[in-house]
């Protein structure tokens, strides 16, 4: 369900040592933290999921308005109070992961960093630099050696072209092949009726 | 002007331009007399020059592009702007390029020997320094008068060339810097003009080398049309671009042979590369082609768009349809392979639009075309070979407009069913019964030499374990047909109908809909089968399941599809699918190229995921109408036939040895010129490779490697029916096509029917997993 869910960014994996452990990392494209890789580890409870949300810890020093500045714990109890089984998922976890970082505005309302949702109020500039600096900082600890011996822990390792331009080459010859063969149709949608659309898409007719 | 060769060859300039000793000063010092020098003479004889005078013109100035040359890359390699060559500022602010072309005009009959020097300066200059000059205008007036003078001349192919090779540097250069275009062209009130393109124009449909570097550079300026509005108007109103291009398509048909006379391979069935190269007119008709698809494709809509009106209505109503209906065979065979050659090469969707209205929606004399062509697949052998192999190219297309009109239409109603099984049209054959059954359709008599036998449901499919071909290897077909299910599903995503058997549109659809959702699968995930329209704005975005909004029609759901009062009357398949199962039905009597094409057709029909077809196709189970014709029971009634005979042969088991041996050495012959092909460049894009070969060779028996390279052994067997005296290419030939007896014939149709089979039935096999794969999802 989270494959089908496709959230842009957001990797997870359950650890080797116990599936109630998940590690994940955000890698943000947009906004005030821009460029950021966070790592995170979400915990579920051994009675999960009939229990209260999932904790989420982010493994750098965080500064966010929803982000708790002490235990870097992420704050879900606004989003999730209660969590029903049927109707909380963990996809929605990660959802809304990547949704504090691309809406900051709206995620005030969930605030236990006061000084950051302050900041963030009256001096959109400093919050910014700050922002700048954690994503900086992530980057910094990118290679860092892994705190546990767990095998799934994610791994980042530098890019050398000896051994990545192979593959990268392979991926997009891959995505090239891909789109290779398509099929037609100009079926007007909604009918069995043939040619009924116009030869070319109107959107390419604005150039 | 042979004269003038001597002087153009540029023996001096290589050892100059490579010697790192030349000091800069003496460079510029011997530039500057240079220009003096030509000065002179300039001054002597302003009008009319004489030989001499112009060769000694023409040495000054290859002398000095020598030293330019030189300048500018030393200023290059010491990272320096090109700017900064003495040279180059010297030539700038002498204002020498326009007293060259002054001079020029005034030259008389030498006038173009010197604009042979220009054309290289500038040409040199430009590839140096790129856009950097265009700004000068001692650089740029003169450039843009020496080209303004060059309209409506006829030139030496040497100047050609030198013109080409300029306006293809510019070109390049404008699609990288496009805001230059200003420079080149020019808008006044009635009159618009860009002078690169009229002056390419006249080129557009040579065959030589300056013909294909004339189209470069248009396509290039095609793609400047995109990103600048001007350059498009300009082609698309103002140049008679579209006009030139559909009319020569005309013109380039006409000289095309009415008639080919030379087909001798008995199943030669569309044109191949070498077809094209050798035969009169196509190559030139083929990259004109060619040519208006790579400007479809990269141009700007404005432009496409009339490219496919005036394909359309410029070249295929009034030529290529009237072509089609021509009334004997042989100019019918001719068309029609034209035509295929036409809808392999026209790729790009807009064009190809073009190509499928004229297929189906123009009328001649109350028929549509595609209909026509259907009916001709009922004709003698040539016609009906070339007949298939359009259709199989049009099948190839994955176009669901066409298939619509082919097959879909007369499906979909589900009038070909029995009532009972209208209700449910299960895409899913869990246990692949179907499978077992065709395998069960071999026939019986290729069991013989083997110690193989059917026993119940057990099949031995390692046949011939000792010979080096795919042939027999049931593993192999099983591959094939993945992939071609894969490519073609892949390629159906664009579609808009899943063909599933249901009524995707009826306006019952609201009312069936509410109680379907009871019979939807709905897993604990699935508790939000709530209107997502409605409920948007309760929800918080990281609530809502991006899987709500994605339109999936649900395969599994029955529906009910009430036409009760249209019974069996109106069964049919459609005829296009009856015409083929007719012709299958006299696979006995078919010739053996014809029935490989008819089986490769229907193979390739069989490769359609969707519901409708594969299960007319391959379902067994699914019980159809009585006068709708049936590929289980086809195919069985032919197994009967062929049994029959062959239980009257004595020799039966030699008989299906030879036929084995023949596909075998067919199919090892077909690979061996696949690879002569290969290592022997200047060819196309071989097919894909299939397990069972079926595309032939080429129209004319020459030019087929030597029989070793055919043969990976010596083909002993077919020896035996070769008369012992003829010449060296009879042999040849009687060895790729020999000349069956009737016992032959028929050993033939039973082993190809045995390879069918396992075709179909690894088709069959491959559409349940890919089925359950996408359930899996």
């Amino acid at each position: 369900m989270i494959q089908t869910e496709n959230i842009h960014g957001v990797y997870v994996i359950p650890s080797n040592e116990s599936s109630l452990i998940w590690f994940g990392v955000i890698f943000v494209r947009n906004g005030p933290y821009e460029d950021g890789i966070f790592r995170f580890t979400i915990v579920l409870d051994e009675n999960f999921p009939d229990c209260e949300h999932p904790k989420v810890v982010f493994q750098s020093e965080m500064f966010h308005p929803v982000i708790d500045p002490v235990g870097n714990e992420l704050n879900l109890l606004n989003a999730f109070p209660k969590w029903n089984k049927s109707e909380q998922h963990l996809w929605q976890v990660l959802k809304f992961i990547q949704w504090i970082f691309y809406n900051v505005d709206a995620s005030v309302a969930h605030v236990v960093n006061t000084e950051a949702a302050e900041m963030y109020k009256s001096n959109k500039n400093a919050f910014k630099a700050k922002a700048q600096e954690i994503v900086n900082l992530s980057k910094d600890h990118l290679y860092d050696e892994p705190p546990t011996e767990d095998k799934h822990y994610i791994i980042f390792e530098p890019y050398v072209p000896e051994v990545h331009d192979k593959i990268r080459m392979s991926m997009i010859t891959f995505q090239e092949e891909q789109t290779s063969k398509i099929g037609h149709s100009w079926v007007l949608p909604g009918t069995y009726k043939s040619l009924a659309r116009p030869p070319t898409p109107q959107s390419e007719s604005e150039s | 002007m042979e004269w003038l060769n001597s002087i153009l060859q540029p023996k001096n300039q290589r050892a100059l331009v490579n010697s790192e000793e030349c000091d800069p000063q003496a460079c510029y010092d011997s530039f500057k007399e240079h220009w003096h020098q030509t000065l002179k003479i300039f001054n002597r004889v302003q009008n009319l020059p004489s030989h001499d005078d112009v060769l000694g013109v023409v040495n000054h100035l290859e002398q000095m592009m020598t030293l330019l040359l030189y300048d500018i890359k030393r200023q290059d390699r010491h990272s320096m702007s090109v700017a900064s060559s003495k040279c180059l500022e010297y030539l700038l602010t002498e204002n020498i390029l326009d007293r060259i072309f002054d001079w020029s005009m005034r030259a008389g009959r030498y006038n173009n020997a010197v604009r042979c020097e220009q054309l290289k300066m500038y040409e040199m200059l430009i590839r140096q320094s790129r856009h950097m000059l265009l700004i000068h205008e001692p650089f740029l007036r003169p450039m843009i008068k020496l080209l303004c003078s060059c309209e409506g001349e006829v030139f030496s192919t040497e100047i050609e060339k030198l013109l080409v090779d300029l306006l293809n540097q510019l070109s390049a250069l404008l699609m990288q810097n496009i805001e230059f275009i200003e420079l080149f062209f020019r808008e006044e009130k009635n009159f618009v003009r860009f002078i690169i393109f009229s002056l390419l124009i006249p080129f557009v449909h040579r065959e030589d080398s300056i013909g294909m570097r004339a189209r470069d550079a248009l396509l290039l300026c095609m793609s400047l049309s995109k990103k600048n509005k001007k350059v498009a108007i300009y082609i698309a109103e103002h140049s008679n671009f579209s006009v030139l291009v559909a009319s020569g398509l005309s013109a380039l048909y006409s000289v095309l042979p009415n008639v080919l006379h030379d087909i001798i391979v008995p199943d030669w069935h569309r044109f191949t590369p070498d077809d094209v190269n050798e035969i009169k007119g196509l190559l030139t008709f083929v990259t004109s082609l060619e040519f208006s698809n790579a400007i479809a494709q990269v141009a700007h809509p404005m432009i496409r768009r009339e490219l496919q009106e005036f394909l359309y209505r410029g070249f295929l109503i009034p030529v290529l349809g009237p072509a089609l209906l021509q009334t004997t065979v042989q100019e019918q065979v001719a068309a029609t392979a034209y035509l295929e050659l036409i809808l392999r090469t026209v790729t790009q969707p807009g064009l190809l639009h073009s190509m499928l209205q004229f297929l189906l929606k123009v009328d001649y004399d109350g028929e549509r075309l595609l209909n026509i062509l259907i009916q001709r697949i009922n004709s003698e052998r040539q016609l009906c070979l070339v007949s298939l192999a359009v259709f199989e190219s049009m099948v190839d297309l994955d176009c669901e407009d066409l298939m619509l009109e082919l097959v879909f239409k007369y499906l979909q109603p589900c009038l070909h069913l029995m009532l009972s099984h209208r209700k449910i049209l299960l895409p899913l054959d869990p246990h692949c019964q179907s499978f077992e059954r065709l395998l069960t359709l071999s026939p019986k008599c290729c069991q013989l030499d083997d110690d193989t036998i059917i026993e119940g449901n057990n099949v031995q499919w390692n046949h011939f374990k000792h010979k080096q071909s795919l042939y027999g290897k049931y593993y192999a077909y099983l591959c094939d047909a993945r992939s071609k299910i894969g490519r073609c599903q892949m390629a159906c995503m664009t579609w808009n109908n899943s063909y599933s058997g249901e009524d995707d549109h009826s306006h019952n659809s609201e009312e069936n809909s509410s109680s379907l959702i009871s019979l939807e699968r709905s897993s604990g995930y699935e508790s939000f089968n709530l209107n997502s329209e409605d409920l948007k704005d309760d929800f918080e975005f990281w609530q809502i399941s991006s899987n709500n909004n994605k339109h999936k029609k649900s395969n599994i759901s029955p529906t009910i599809i009430d036409d009760v009062e249209q019974l069996s009357s109106s069964a049919s398949a459609g005829p296009f699918l009856v015409i083929l199962m007719e012709k299958l039905r006299n696979f006995l009597s078919n010739s053996f190229y014809i029935n490989l094409h008819i089986t490769g057709l229907i193979s390739r029909l069989a490769a359609y995921p969707q519901p409708l077809l594969r299960a007319y196709l391959l379902d067994h189970s699914l019980v159809l109408q009585p006068n709708v014709p049936s590929l289980f029971e086809i195919i069985g009634v032919l197994q009967q036939k062929i049994d029959d005979y062959m239980s009257r042969q004595s020799d039966c088991i030699n008989l299906i040895k030879y036929a084995r041996d023949c596909l075998v050495d067919r199919e090892i012959m077909l690979v061996n010129l696949r690879r002569y092909r290969a290592e022997n460049p200047n060819m196309r894009k071989p097919d894909s490779n299939e397990p069972f070969q079926r595309n032939g060779p080429k129209r004319r028996s020459l030019n087929i490697p030597p029989i070793s390279s055919l043969f990976s052994r010596r083909p002993s067997q077919i020896e035996s029916s070769v008369p012992m005296v003829s010449s060296p290419e009879e042999l040849q030939f009687n060895l790729i096509y020999p000349k069956f007896n009737e016992g032959q014939h028929v050993a033939l149709c039973a082993v190809l029917l045995e390879e069918w089979v396992k075709e179909l039935a690894a088709l069959a096999q491959e559409h349940t997993v890919a089925q359950l794969a996408t359930l899996l999802k």
